[in-house]
């Protein structure tokens, strides 16, 4: 159980080189590899078949102000050039797409009333976006009443998807944890210190650590949370400091992260410790003022990933935003529409049920990888190939180990 | 021993940059009876300015972040405040918080929502017994401990200070003796809205810059002047190092979630139980023992 794959296991063959090429190739010039979807998916029989009667339209709901408002614009940014992109390409069924934009500022009852609101008032036929676990669980919940299909771009495996109609596009912490754990245990040693903001996430991503961190035989020294909006660390680093464990594992997420990190360069912890965990990431990296160079993070998305497709995602994105670090959810947004397309050409209607039953299953090609990434038929859960990456002075994030596709962990 | 050490570091840290904020607030709160919502997105303000000016030497960037304070809170007070004076604790309250979503709003506007950053212009860590501690905390705990002092030196021991303090106690009978109170309120607030700025500005590279950043030091700030006598302007700087060295005891043993809800429950018991606040001066202490 919850073994991964060995990255020969994920290689491409030299046919599917060849296939991706040909799907690249046959897509339209500038369109940011819309073409390959259709060179790569089962679906493009039905693509060219399928009229539909309207405008498939999509509901984007975002934290775009508020605690997590980082995550939420970043994923609008990769969400807006994917809406480009398709509708350049033909958009759905033969129209270009109709979205309708809302913030629900990460505010679980703003989640609902705007859910209500796309379905009651917009009559959206699906429902794209959120970031944290607490709108996944909102949406999750009202989608099955509604029976509209809803497509996170961060997974909540804890949220109530299976007996819903949601699609998983952000990788589980069983996801992010898998090859870390190992990686890191294996590279630093086998005292690990635990630290979290106080939400439900990183409560579950530190329980799910403790999984793989028992199986590798390792120690929990210490599991320390601060709230949103904690100004000063000095306490938690000096706890860390007192422990000097080998790997600090992190769920220190949004601003919280990048304040954490500079107190603890500044307090003497960084650059020192190792410390990892979904803390990492490539947008704040300029805000970290390169307190974390040369630490190691899994991620499913890498600017520095080399393949066709996301060469010209980052080309693509730097031309529209300028330059700066794109985030994992931007890139993440970006690619679900391609699986909208593939799911809505697929089943041949607009009926929520019968989209929702096309993901099961589904592929599409995507910057995440030179191979198609498929949707689980079980869980609904994109299944992604993890990297291990070391982040380098500057701010990228370097693969320096391929883990695969991870094998476990969730379940319905 | 060395975790007591760093212990107090951290306490003397926090505490100086709570005492400046706190200090702001009660000099608002005391000579214009206004509770002003804005002081933590002043502070905001102030962390930005500095990100802005981050090109310049640091102590460049803080001189035209403190005039700026100056400015906007002299363009706050004769653009917005002065307008609703006379309508009411309800009124003024709601301007203020008006002020600080504009405030949010416009450098989310500016700036984007993303997280920013600022280098500390010292970088290097002094060593203290067993323990390292960064030399730019220490410079600037010390910096904000004797600002305070003149600060207090003038309030206590200068004519312009006992003018203030005799608006503060009797804005009319002040005025009839000839201290303009338009005057001494767009002052007062204009320093305040500088000293605020300037704590923002301060503690800018040691925290993540966001246009919401200032929401979490409100909280303890007006913690700290409710813990004093209303009009006092020493009481929020001695209320400040009581509430940040119950604080910091609470969290040197207890996960902060839950040493933050000990301490504001603490603090919403006593002003339960003593809503007038303390006064901290030596000479009420001696009175009472008297």
């Amino acid at each position: 159980m919850n073994e991964w794959k060995s990255p020969d296991s994920a290689r491409l063959s030299r046919r599917d080189l060849v296939r991706v090429a040909g799907g690249m190739a046959a897509g339209v010039a500038g369109l940011g590899g819309i073409g390959g979807v259709a060179g790569l998916t089962s679906t493009c029989a039905h693509a060219a078949e399928f009229k539909g009667p309207r405008p498939y339209k999509i509901g984007f709901v975002a934290p775009l102000t508020g605690p997590v408002a980082p995550e939420g614009t970043g994923m609008k940014k990769g969400f807006d050039l994917g809406i480009e992109a398709i509708n350049a390409a033909g958009g759905v069924a033969g129209h270009p797409i109709e979205v309708v934009t809302q913030d629900d500022q990460a505010a679980p009852p703003v989640t609902g009333t705007v859910i209500k609101k796309f379905v009651q008032e917009e009559k959206v036929d699906l429902i794209l976006g959120t970031i944290t676990s607490d709108e996944e669980t909102v949406a999750a919940n009202l989608a099955k009443s509604f029976h509209v299909p809803v497509v996170f771009i961060e997974a909540g495996f804890w949220v109530p998807f299976c007996t819903s109609p949601c699609v998983l596009m952000g990788e589980s912490s069983y996801d992010l944890l898998a090859p870390l754990v190992p990686f890191m245990a294996k590279k630093f040693g086998k005292k690990f210190m635990l630290l979290g903001t106080d939400f439900e996430f990183p409560h579950q991503y530190l329980k799910v650590a403790k999984e793989y961190l028992k199986q590798e035989g390792c120690t929990v020294i210490g599991e320390l949370y601060a709230p949103f909006g904690t100004p000063d660390y000095s306490s938690m680093i000096a706890k860390v400091k007192s422990a000097n464990p080998d790997v600090i594992l992190s769920g220190i997420v949004g601003g919280e992260a990048i304040a954490f990190c500079k107190q603890a360069l500044s307090l003497g912890l960084l650059p020192k410790a190792h410390v990892t965990g979904v803390m990492l990431q490539p947008d704040f990296y300029p805000a970290m003022g390169g307190s974390v160079d040369g630490q190691y993070a899994c991620v499913r998305y890498s600017e520095g990933l080399d393949n066709p497709d996301n060469e010209q995602f980052k080309t693509a994105f730097h031309k529209k935003y300028g330059p700066g670090a794109i985030s994992l959810v931007a890139s993440t947004a970006y690619y679900s529409l391609r699986f909208v397309k593939a799911a809505v050409e697929k089943a041949g209607t607009y009926d929520p049920k019968q989209v929702f039953a096309a993901f099961k299953g589904l592929q599409a090609q995507t910057v995440v990888s030179s191979t198609p990434i498929r949707i689980d038929p079980t869980t609904l859960a994109a299944r992604y190939p993890m990297y291990i990456a070391q982040i380098q002075p500057g701010g990228l994030f370097k693969v320096v180990k391929d883990a695969g596709i991870i094998h476990g962990g969730l379940k319905c | 021993m060395s975790g007591w050490i760093q212990i107090l570091l951290d306490f003397i840290w926090v505490s100086a940059g709570l005492a400046l904020v706190a200090f702001s607030l009660g000099l608002i709160l005391g000579e214009l009876k206004i509770v002003n919502i804005a002081q933590g997105d002043l502070m905001m303000v102030g962390a930005y300015s500095m990100y802005s000016l981050r090109e310049l030497p640091f102590l460049l960037a803080l001189f035209i972040t403190f005039v700026f304070g100056l400015l906007l809170g002299f363009v706050l007070e004769r653009g917005v405040l002065r307008w609703v004076y006379d309508k009411g604790f309800m009124a003024t309250l709601l301007a203020t918080w008006g002020v600080g979503i504009v405030l949010e709003q416009g450098v989310a506007t500016i700036f984007t929502v993303s997280q920013r950053g600022v280098d500390p212009p010292l970088k290097d860590l002094v060593t203290i017994g067993a323990i390292v501690y960064p030399e730019y905390r220490i410079m600037v705990a010390a910096g904000i401990v004797v600002l305070l002092a003149i600060l207090l030196i003038l309030v206590y021991r200068t004519s312009i200070g006992l003018r203030l303090r005799a608006s503060i106690d009797n804005v009319e009978m002040a005025s009839v003796l000839g201290i303009s109170p338009q005057r001494t309120f767009a002052m007062v607030f204009s320093v305040a809205t500088a000293l605020a700025v300037l704590a923002g500005a301060l503690i800018a590279p040691t925290i993540a810059i966001n246009p919401t950043l200032g929401l979490s030091f409100l909280a303890p700030a007006f913690f700290a002047v409710l813990v004093s006598k209303q009009g006092s302007l020493a009481g929020p700087v001695v209320g400040a190092i009581a509430v940040e060295l119950v604080f910091t005891l609470l969290q040197a043993y207890l996960n902060i979630t839950v040493a933050e809800s000990i301490l504001f429950g603490l603090l919403a018991l006593f002003i339960v139980l003593k809503p007038q606040g303390i006064s901290w001066s030596w000479k009420t202490a001696r009175e009472k023992a008297s």
